[in-house]
């Protein structure tokens, strides 16, 4: 390292050239540092709304209170950190706005989030909701896009019965429903395969307009997603920005008045976001700069 | 070359030397400042313990005289009850203890039945726990002493009194407690973090442990998935239900259709088998039809819906009016709604993007002269697609890495205000 140094020209071009050569760990240090700090200070910035989230936002807001609702849990904890958040809004959403609310899961972990879901946001903010009339945990169902094929056609052989064992033939919310068509909302928080595009593919295909259809999804999945929004998907929301934006949506409509910090996730998560981001740009520019200075000094060298 | 070799053995030990003690102070640092600005325990956890007892209770028979019986929900049916129904044995059912069904003589206790009695465990975030059990022991230090009967009357004074009893029961039934349990799972769950961040620093014999319990925990746990949620219910239950309902379901309904369940259930079988003759050291051929199955099915099934929802859908999606207005419909505009500019642009674009990537990918004619121009531009659109989903990228990793930090110093640290 110090014959490498000696070889470099002297001042603000060796200098330059010096941080084109840095150890990458000092750079995974400072990438600690950058989300360590604001996560600390509780840094937060305010946020914007955007399109997606709006029409995501609209699209709950629509339909009239006592709709039927289906919330897809298609993601398991390695997700989590992006897409809870969103998750836990638009169920505190749906609930605010009186809908009867199924849950389920194409992922096997999604079963159990969606019971953390039920017991931090369901009953926590709205312990008037019975379970059977208000929502229901259809739990976890193996087959893929498979199950979500036959739910267009019958969802009792999918779901025979809910995640407690009680047929669903005796639940009152499902009373006279027979297939997905049957909700008026669906929204799937998906992570991977199977969960937003398999219900494009298979549910809002099969049946075009028998229900509304949102999705939230983790950023490395949006640009797949992003071209069946507005006309396949009325809203989307995208990784954390989108859920922080739609957040603020939700709980300055529908505000709590204790441990509001599960509905703050987003946000909370935004501010070292920025911060990092912050980073990423200055070392990009800055790596730039670096190879730039390399390559005169060694032009002038030759 | 051997030079470099020689400057890396030299220079990456110092390196790691001080990599290693910057990581050393920063953690003791932030630890130490970290307890300092919010005092208390390491891996803090909560459970609310709720004790639940169930008796053994059977439906008691209604009179027949009327013509009519009555279910366990209280309900009345209408049907006639048979000389078979008679004779059938009651319904058994596992209810609560208090449960109003039996002491409105619904339903009787079975004698000779030891009542079933075991603890709940709902975990309970920690500041909120504290919360709730600093009101508890107030609420307590409250309810115990009696009720002043200075001033009341007798009535008032017994309704008081038994108000405060019922009260005092629901503060006492009410435990929240530390769970050590759950405080070695968060010591493990951050140790395990620690141990695969360890391999920013470089590759170490801490995070080879870490990635081999990881694949491990997954292989394992994969495999439990598939047994329980495919094989025994989609499978063994159908082709023996009693034994499945016997040892592994209890609760498992009895279908309306055995024989025919039976029989389809064979097929699975089968191919299963099939498939696994791979293994087997001839005939290995024989694996090959299972597999033709599998591929035909969702090769059947993807592409239906692949050309409804990625080819035609998409194309009508694409065909949008290059000049926008605020609303959407021809109506809307011919009633002057305003002009749109960015509907428009994006428009546009969408159309010089779909038709200039287009043309990049189609190789029949050489990229030269207007077709050449036209495909480079149609690059410009492809390298900011990949610029934008790299940033998306950028933007979940950063999350869950958010997501692991504030498991560190929420769960295991106690850092939250």
């Amino acid at each position: 390292m110090k014959q490498r140094n000696e070889q470099l020209p002297p001042g603000i071009r060796g200098f330059l050239i010096r941080m084109g050569q840095i150890d990458r760990r000092w750079i995974y240090l400072a990438v600690a540092v950058a989300i360590a700090a604001p996560m600390l200070t509780r840094l937060r910035f305010p946020e914007v709304p955007g399109r997606m989230a709006q029409a995501t936002f609209n699209a709950i807001e629509s339909i009239p209170p006592g709709s039927r609702v289906l919330i897809a849990y298609d993601f398991d904890p390695a997700s989590a950190a992006e897409l809870e958040p969103m998750a836990n809004a638009v169920l505190h959403h749906c609930a605010s706005k009186g809908h009867r609310i199924a849950l389920m899961a194409l992922w096997p972990l999604g079963k159990q989030l969606a019971d953390d879901a039920i017991r931090d946001i369901l009953l926590e903010y709205h312990p008037e909701k019975v379970e059977g009339v208000d929502y229901v945990q259809l739990g976890f169902k193996t087959g893929n896009e498979g199950v979500i094929k036959l739910m267009t056609t019958s969802i009792a052989e999918a779901y025979a019965a809910d995640a407690s064992g009680k047929p669903i033939t005796q639940i009152p919310l499902l009373e006279g429903v027979r297939t997905i068509g049957d909700f008026q909302l669906i929204a799937s928080i998906s992570a991977g395969t199977p969960g937003a595009q398999q219900w494009v593919q298979y549910g809002d295909s099969a049946m075009p307009d028998a229900f509304k259809f949102v999705a939230g999804t983790t950023g490395v999945q949006s640009s797949q997603l992003l071209p069946y929004y507005p006309k396949q998907m009325e809203g989307m929301l995208i990784a954390i920005k989108g859920a922080a934006e739609y957040e603020m949506l939700v709980t300055e409509k529908y505000p709590v008045t204790r441990s509001a910090d599960r509905l703050a996730l987003g946000r909370e998560r935004m501010g070292p976001q920025f911060v990092a981001h912050l980073l990423l740009i200055g070392l990009i520019v800055l790596g730039n700069i670096s190879m730039l200075a390399a390559r005169g000094w060694k032009g002038a060298a030759r | 070359m051997s030079a470099d070799r020689a400057q890396q053995s030299s220079g990456a030990p110092k390196s790691d030397t001080r990599l290693w003690i910057a990581l050393l102070i920063f953690g003791a640092v932030g630890i130490f400042a970290g307890k300092l600005w919010r005092p208390g325990p390491l891996a803090e956890a909560y459970v609310e313990v709720v004790t639940e007892t169930r008796v053994l209770a059977e439906v008691v028979p209604a009179p027949t005289s009327q013509g009519t019986s009555t279910n366990a929900q209280g309900s009345e049916s209408l049907a006639p009850t048979s000389l078979e129904q008679e004779n059938a044995p009651p319904t058994r059912l596992w209810v609560e203890l208090d449960d109003p069904r039996l002491k409105s003589g619904e339903l009787r206790r079975v004698e000779g039945v030891a009542t079933e009695v075991w603890d709940e465990r709902a975990k309970v975030d920690p500041k909120k726990a504290r919360e709730q059990i600093a009101a508890l022991e107030s609420d307590a230090e409250k309810l115990s002493a009696p009720i002043d009967p200075t001033g009341l009357t007798r009535e008032e004074f017994e309704v008081r009194e038994a108000a405060r009893m019922n009260a005092l029961k629901v503060v006492e039934s009410t435990r929240i407690v530390a769970s050590p349990r759950d405080s070695i799972g968060i010591w493990i769950a951050a140790l395990l973090t620690l141990g695969i961040f360890s391999f920013l620093v470089r590759d170490n014999p801490f995070y080879k442990v870490v990635e081999s319990i990881l694949i491990g925990v997954s292989a394992a746990y994969w495999m439990l998935v598939a047994f329980w949620s495919t094989l025994v219910p989609d499978l063994f239950a159908k082709l023996a239900p009693d034994l499945v309902r016997a040892t592994m379901l209890p609760g498992l309904a009895p279908s309306e259709h055995p024989g025919k369940d039976f029989l389809l259930a064979l097929i699975p079988l089968a191919l299963g088998m099939m498939l696994l003759w791979r293994l087997a050291p001839r005939g290995a051929w024989i694996a090959v039809w299972p597999l033709a199955v599998v591929i035909g099915t969702f090769a059947g099934m993807r592409l239906t819906a692949s050309i409804e929802a990625d080819f035609m859908a998409q194309i009508a999606a694409t065909m949008k009016p290059l000049v926008a207005y605020t609303s959407s419909s021809a109506e809307g505009a011919a009633a002057g709604s305003a002009f749109d500019l960015g509907g428009t642009l994006a428009g546009i674009l969408g159309v010089v993007g779909v038709i200039t990537v287009l043309v990049y990918f189609f190789f029949s004619l050489e990229h030269k002269g207007v077709v050449g121009k036209t495909a480079r531009v149609g690059v410009w659109f492809l390298m900011i697609t990949f610029g934008a989903a790299f940033g998306f990228t950028v933007m979940g990793r950063i999350t869950l890495l958010v997501g692991r930090f504030d498991f560190l110093f929420n769960d295991w640290l106690g850092l939250s205000p």
